[in-house]
């Protein structure tokens, strides 16, 4: 590795800054790195063939698919923004991290964080919303965790030795507040035992927030602290300057401003009302040049020395993520049409969108990062540049095939769903005729996924022979001595020198009045779209006035709760959209009413199988028995996991009275009856279903099984909204 | 402490903008010109869209869709003047391409409930001569099918299956009356003599 400039500048400092935090966080996001790449593998396998889950009920895919994405956000993408948020913050700002306290307890907190989820999502303990399926102890302390880092990033910009921030702080900044803010509010929720809480929203009121909430995840959390990432290692790799600084305060502001907005593009054709639908497409649409002013910044950062490029693996993986990013946030706005999204959402396209972003651009931003940290945090050289070569061929490749499968599966099982003949009749009626088109696809994805881990271990190796390689380290870095000082400004005097470069290079020296404005920038959009969601959207509203909607039975309920619980929402939607192909497949779309007192909502992301929003009495309850003890006898060529435990695991109604309480708290018409007889309505109903399924010939003694539960919820599916 | 504006540093860079922050100095070049552009239309393109759908009378998607399905309908009614007669159906009884195909629909959408030979299973037996629903002549079968009996589980195949595919598993269920598969279910409805 040559030695720039830029690196001789930051030795001086050296001796100051906390790098120890930084190589734990590092090691944190390679380790975490890893688990989260077999996680994917293997739900990938799990979909090609349902027997990789070896009929263990903690492993089946509906509970190993939040895990997976729980690991890649946070735990592999967490870590790695946190290391290279605390490697620049210091050196951008030549000051040591506010306090190594925080630093630690920010460490460990969230590593105990990551280890509850692994422990709880296969244990079942979910919330059923995407992204944020963590329970209610777990947010309360990601949400400490979170405020710590906030606090030590401010407080360590506050003690600055420079006087203006640069624009990788202002990402920084727009990350914590956001975050924070978004988390709370999609946090609502009222417990219903240690391990369980129901939201206070419902039905359309809890997409809107969840789909608020999980599309700016996606903006604050793998956008923004990257965009930082690549504003500071872009430019110290290649030792150029940044391209246009009006660029990045421009395409900066708009694009928080304007990424707050766009959650509802997860909603289109669904019963949303159509207003936010449109701010959603709008809002989606204008993204896509203000994403691309960050993109321009970073490549252009690089003109003149795509020779560089070539030969430098950093350069490789930065410079190609950043390529990622721009095709991610091009294909985003494309997808947010209603027309594209008709055929693109829930389906496998939507798939391949994500895993653009997040093997190509959040995952190789890291890797960038750790072939360019590892050897200076160790003061040494990189162990085999041309096996980080390889290890960048092996995951480039492997993006393309997962990608190209991806989109290929997701728009032709579209096309097949959609397709309707000469006589108006669906051409592929039934639901598997079009997944077993599709599998061989998804072994193909898995190969691309384990070429992106082959790839990845390369880099293992690569990590652990530098470190082996690099001389015994002296002393630790200093511990601090004592606390830097609050940065102390001549006011007057900044301004008076900024002001000439313009108004934002004041604001640059000023960053708590940015942070109040980057908080007040998505304040506006959210304001504007959930605020008449939330108060207009009750059962007093004109929107439920024609619907007579009969709430869920305390057996259904529970039966509910362990749909939720075995993760069937992420395989099943509960939303019979606005299209043809929709109502012909399904029935007529699904009316706001219907879901009004879902708490959480069941809408969905994806359909692996069939949407079940109408699936109330469509199959015999021995039907559906059968089906879940194994699908296969049903529907031969079925990929949909067996469930056998559900006919032998006693239904747990230790709780249903209070869940009935805090439902009715939350509005659901519930009378006082109902809660106190909650447990013993359940166990009527259960013994009564239990003894038909024995005159149609079904198996005995499945009272007060969970099963009796989960199929007297499917058949309230469609059946509990009546108009007036 | 704050960096004075060094113009020697990069005497030969007119684009610097001074700045140094550990080592990364900042040009100040124009964003490009088509960034811009494109910019500024996507934002008019919002603005027109949502003055158009949200505020003028830009369709709405319940009413796309319902003049979506009114074309569906219509594909369907011009089908289905083709309501066959008891004589259509019966020819296809004795029509072996037609039963072969119906073989094929029976097998792909009707044994998971009826069984692989008809003997029942979560359906009744459609072999035998107890019948639910009618009689078990063709137009009786033929009803059943495709209206279904939605409430006892029995999916209406009407509204699924194109009519030609109907009218040969309708065939189908015909032809195996009788056949005596093993392992029947116990009879369900009433026994018609023929
Ligand atoms: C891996 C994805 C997957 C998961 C998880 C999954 N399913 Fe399915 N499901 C499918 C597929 C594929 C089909 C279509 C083939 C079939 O009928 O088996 C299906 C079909 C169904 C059907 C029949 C729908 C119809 O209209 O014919 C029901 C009901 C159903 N699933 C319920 C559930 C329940 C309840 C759970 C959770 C306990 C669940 N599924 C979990 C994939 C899945
Ligand atoms: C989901 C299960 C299911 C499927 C699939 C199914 N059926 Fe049925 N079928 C039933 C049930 C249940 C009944 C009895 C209805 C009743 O009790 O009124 C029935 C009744 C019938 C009857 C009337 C029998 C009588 O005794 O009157 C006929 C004929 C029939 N089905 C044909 C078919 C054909 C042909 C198919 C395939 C295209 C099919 N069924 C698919 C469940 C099913």
């Amino acid at each position: 590795m040559s030695t720039s400039t830029g690196v001789i500048n930051t030795e001086k400092f050296d001796h100051k800054y906390d790098d120890e935090i930084v190589k734990y966080f590092l090691m944190a996001t390679i380790i975490w790195a890893g688990v989260a790449l077999l996680l994917g593998i293997y739900a990938a396998l799990e979909l090609a063939n349902y027997k990789f889950n070896l009929g263990l009920q903690w492993l089946t895919f509906g509970r190993i698919r939040p895990l997976h994405t729980n690991a890649a956000i946070f735990a592999f993408g967490g870590n790695g923004i946190f290391a290279g948020i605390y490697h620049s913050s210091q050196r951008l700002l030549k000051t040591r991290l506010f306090s190594d306290k925080l630093s630690w307890f920010h460490f460990w907190g969230w590593q105990l964080i990551i280890l509850a989820a692994a422990i709880t999502l296969p244990l079942g303990l979910t919330q059923g919303k995407e992204y944020h399926e963590l329970e209610w102890p777990i947010n309360i302390a990601v949400a400490i965790v979170w405020i710590a880092f906030g606090i030590n990033l401010l407080q360590t910009i506050r003690r600055r030795k420079e006087p203006h921030i640069y624009v990788a702080l202002w990402f920084y900044i727009a990350t914590f507040v956001t975050i924070a803010l978004l988390y709370v509010v999609n946090s609502i929720e009222i417990p219903v035992s240690w391990f369980n809480s129901y939201p206070v929203y419902a039905g359309v009121q809890d997409a809107l927030v969840q789909w608020w909430y999980g599309h700016n995840a996606v903006a604050f959390f793998l956008t923004t602290p990257f965009l930082g990432l690549m504003y500071y290692y872009i430019p110290k790799a290649v030792n150029k300057p940044v391209y246009s600084y009006r660029l990045s305060v421009v395409h900066f502001w708009s694009l928080v401003f304007i990424y707050i907005w766009a959650g509802p593009h997860h909603l289109l054709n669904t019963a949303l009302p159509e207003w936010a639908q449109t701010l959603g497409v709008i809002f989606s649409v204008m993204l896509w040049i203000p994403s691309w002013g960050g993109m321009i910044n970073g490549l252009m950062t690089l003109r003149g020395s795509w020779d560089k490029v070539k030969t430098d693996p950093i350069l490789k993986f930065l410079a190609t993520g950043t390529i990622f990013y721009g095709m991610s946030t091009f294909e985003g706005p494309l997808l947010s049409l209603k027309s594209v999204n008709e055929v693109a959402h829930y389906s496998d396209w939507i798939i391949a969108h994500v895993h653009g972003g997040a093997l190509g651009w959040n995952g190789f931003i890291l890797f960038g990062m750790v072939y360019y940290l590892v050897p200076r945090l160790w003061k040494t050289e990189l162990y085999n540049k041309s096996l980080a070569e390889t290890h960048f061929w092996l995951g480039t490749i492997g993006i393309v095939i997962y990608i190209v499968s991806m989109w290929t599966a997701g728009i032709a099982q579209s096309m097949m769903l959609n397709a309707v003949d000469a006589t108006g009749h669906l051409v592929y009626p039934d639901f598997v005729q079009t997944v077993v088109r599709i599998v061989p696809l998804y072994y193909v994805r898995s190969l691309g996924g384990l070429m992106y881990f082959v790839g990845y271990l390369l880099m293992v190796y690569n990590v652990v022979k530098t470190i082996k390689g690099a001389p015994v380290a002296l002393a630790a870095s200093a511990k601090r001595e004592e606390a830097n000082p609050v940065l102390k400004l001549d006011t007057q005097a900044l301004v008076q020198e900024s002001i000439s470069e313009g108004p934002h290079r004041v604001l640059e020296g000023f960053p708590m009045v940015m942070t109040v404005l980057a908080v007040a920038a998505v304040l506006v959009g959210t304001m504007i779209e959930l605020i008449p969601m939330i108060t207009s959207t009750n059962a007093q509203s004109e929107e439920f006035a024609a619907f007579k909607v009969k709430p869920l039975t305390s057996l259904q309920l529970a039966g509910r709760d362990i749909y939720v619980r075995e993760g069937c929402y992420l395989c099943h939607s509960q939303m019979i959209r606005t299209t043809v192909g929709d109502v012909l497949r399904y029935g007529p779309a699904s009316e706001t009413a219907d879901s009004m007192y879902d708490h959480p909502f069941q809408w969905g992301s994806k359909r692996t199988g069939p949407d079940l929003a109408r699936v109330g009495g469509k199959y015999p309850d021995l039907w559906h028995v059968r089906h879940l003890l194994n699908p296969r006898d049903i529907v031969p060529q079925s990929i949909m996991p067996t469930y056998s435990w559900l006919l032998e695991q006693k239904l747990d109604l230790g709780t249903i009275e209070r869940r009935f309480s805090v439902l009715k708290m939350l509005g659901v018409p519930y009378s006082d009856e109902d809660v106190k007889n909650a447990a013993e309505n359940a166990k009527k109903d259960s013994i009564a279903i239990a003894e038909d399924l024995v005159k149609q010939g079904g198996p005995q003694g499945l009272e007060n099984k969970e099963i009796t539960a989960l199929v007297a919820y499917l058949q309230s599916l469609g059946k509990q909204t009546e108009k007036r | 402490m704050t960096k004075e504006k060094d113009p020697h540093s990069n005497s030969d860079n007119p684009h610097d903008m001074g700045h140094d922050y550990d080592g990364i100095r900042e040009d100040n070049h124009p964003a490009p010109t088509w960034w811009w552009t494109f910019f500024i239309i996507s934002i008019i393109f919002g603005f027109f869209y949502f003055l158009h759908y949200s505020l003028m009378d830009g369709e709405t998607l319940k009413h796309r869709l319902a003049r979506d399905m009114d074309q569906i309908e219509s594909l369907r009614a011009k089908d289905a003047k083709a309501e066959p007669s008891e004589a259509d159906l019966t020819a296809l009884v004795a029509s072996p391409a037609a039963l072969k195909a119906g073989r094929e629909t029976f097998a792909g959408k009707c044994v998971s409930c009826h069984g692989d030979l008809g003997q029942g299973g979560i359906g009744p037996n459609l072999t035998d001569n107890y019948w639910i629903h009618g009689a078990g002549t063709v137009t009786d079968i033929y009803h059943v099918v495709t209206q279904g009996v939605l409430e006892k589980g029995m999916p209406a195949w009407g509204a699924v299956l194109p009519p030609d595919e109907v009218k040969r598993v309708v065939a189908y269920v015909k032809s195996i009356h009788g056949s005596n598969p093993p392992n029947p279910k116990p009879p369900q409805g009433t026994e018609i003599h023929d």
